[in-house]
């Protein structure tokens, strides 16, 4: 089981996962979107190379080429956050080295030419920071990465130069959410020069309250400086999340109550439900978990059904190809099956 | 039905929202509908429409943009044009051929132009000590006001030693 589904990281309650990804390319080779294949298989081999002069890595890295893959194969790492939605899309080029025990990965001609992405369970951007620079020093002995002295690392976009770090948590704030606070903790994010996203990063909506929270600005700031304001915004919002939930508990607790036993209700009961509304029902329910009104469900079970709904990985587990309303059958059977 | 929220145009954008059971209605007119649109992120306004008005903020006018963009990085071949409409640079040596332009793009976007974070160590160790320096540096000053002169001594004695090896 992958470790962030396990819910166990700190403040775990709220902080679903934290993420840190480096992006490099290779001095005086074009960006992945002008390499032609040859190029693109060369510089596999060249990651490959540098993760196998490394006894610890190489023991630990397992490489996918997407190419060997189906579609539904790729979809599934999208799901499971192993590698972006941006190199599923490119099939023909793409490759990734994913660690043991899938906390790491490599991309390999995504956008720029190596991505190194770390992903932990709750609040721990300090070690995902400290894996991925880690990482890094391992790749930069053979590979000579583009940098400058003014702009440091050279990226593809230059929305990503410098630093070329993104680093993210992935936020659950339903109390907020329920008391109309959202639309103004964003606003104060954004102008904080942080982005607020959807589950799966750019270009996706915001659903079951679930929020990804990352640092907008990759030039100008150390790493060390990004990642620590990320953590104390991260700090004050669980602070606001906690206030909310416990203001919510103590004026309406019979109606939160309500809301997360009906939520419950339909969940182990419908017979066919779809992706949004099983997410929308599936925030009550952890809200029902964190505060103790329901009793006796695993935080691990929901987030396991958080992954399993999606539709390539419910088709995976289903053995067939589904349509929509196949899915939304499906998917009820299998969460009744899980919860009850 | 005028806008809700100006009072002056006729609301022409309507919202009904149900937040957890309670129906609210809200009528905007265009301007103050895209207004409170853009407080929110909108992630149909994509990243490479927001590089090109930032492009073409600069100071040129339209004659040379037309000109900068058939310049070709002489690295990968990719065209100034060509970066605007995909957002995207070809190779590490574009950020050398668009250097002018770059500096000021990168300088709207990030409100800074100058990398302080990671150097490779391949890089070369002089250009991390010159880093290590300066941040000492700011360090000294700060205890200088502070007048923890102790302290001060110290980083003093820290930077000599950095700037000899240099």
């Amino acid at each position: 089981m992958d470790d962030w589904i396990k819910g166990e990281g700190p403040h775990s309650e709220i902080v679903i996962s934290s993420r840190v990804r480096l992006a490099r390319n290779i001095a005086g080779m074009p960006f992945p979107d002008r390499l032609n294949e040859q190029g693109a298989q060369r510089l596999v081999t060249t990651v490959e190379k540098a993760i196998k002069r490394n006894p610890v890595l190489f023991k630990d890295f397992d490489l996918s080429i997407l190419k060997g893959m189906t579609p539904l194969e790729t979809r599934i790492l999208v799901e499971k956050h192993l590698i972006s939605p941006a190199l599923a899309e490119r099939h023909d080029q793409g490759a990734v080295f994913i660690s043991k025990n899938r906390q790491m990965s490599i991309m390999v001609n995504e956008e720029d030419h190596i991505r190194i992405q770390v992903l932990l369970p709750g609040l721990q951007l300090d070690n995902a920071w400290d894996l991925a620079n880690k990482i890094d020093d391992v790749l930069e002995e053979t590979i000579d990465f583009a940098y400058d002295e003014r702009y440091g690392y050279l990226t593809a976009c230059p929305t990503n130069t410098g630093t070329g770090m993104r680093a993210s948590v992935m936020v659950h704030l339903p109390a907020l959410a329920l008391t109309n606070q959202l639309k103004r903790v964003f606003q104060a994010l954004g102008q904080l020069g942080l982005a607020v996203r959807g589950l799966y990063g750019e270009g996706t909506d915001i659903v079951g309250n679930m929020v990804q929270i990352s640092n907008q600005l990759t030039l100008g700031q150390s790493e060390q400086h990004i990642i620590k304001s990320l953590k104390g915004v991260t700090g004050e919002i669980i602070n606001k999340e906690n206030q909310a939930r416990e203001a919510m508990l103590k004026n309406s607790r019979i109606a939160l109550e309500d809301k997360i036993c009906r939520a419950y209700g339909i969940l182990t009961e419908a017979r066919i439900i779809s992706s949004k509304e099983f997410m929308e029902l599936l925030s009550d329910v952890r809200l029902g978990v964190d505060t103790g009104i329901l009793k006796g469900i695993d935080r691990a079970v929901l987030n396991e059904l958080m992954l399993e709904s999606q539709p390539a990985f419910l088709q995976s587990i289903a053995g067939a190809q589904l349509n929509d309303s196949e899915r939304d059958v499906f998917r009820a059977q299998l969460i009744r099956r899980k919860m009850k | 039905m005028l806008c809700q929220k100006c009072g002056k145009k006729p609301a022409v954008i309507h919202r009904i929202t149900n937040v957890g059971g309670s129906k609210q209605e809200v009528h905007l007119c265009e301007e103050c509908a895209r207004e409170e649109a853009n407080t929110f992120m909108d992630d149909a306004f994509s990243i490479n429409a927001l590089l090109s008005s930032l492009l073409n903020m600069g100071i040129d006018t339209p004659i040379k943009v037309e000109k900068m963009e058939t310049i070709k990085c002489g690295a990968c071949g990719q065209s100034f044009g060509e970066f605007r409409t995909t957002g995207r640079l070809g190779c590490d040596q574009c950020y050398t051929t668009y250097k002018d332009r770059l500096a000021s793009l990168l300088k709207s976007i990030h409100g800074n132009n100058q990398h302080s974070g990671k150097i490779p160590k391949r890089v070369g160790s002089s250009l991390r000590i010159r880093r290590e320096v300066d941040n000492l540096k700011t360090e000294l000053e700060k205890a200088v006001k502070a007048e923890e002169y102790e302290k001060a001594a110290e980083i003093r004695d820290r930077i000599k030693n950095l700037t000899g090896t240099a």
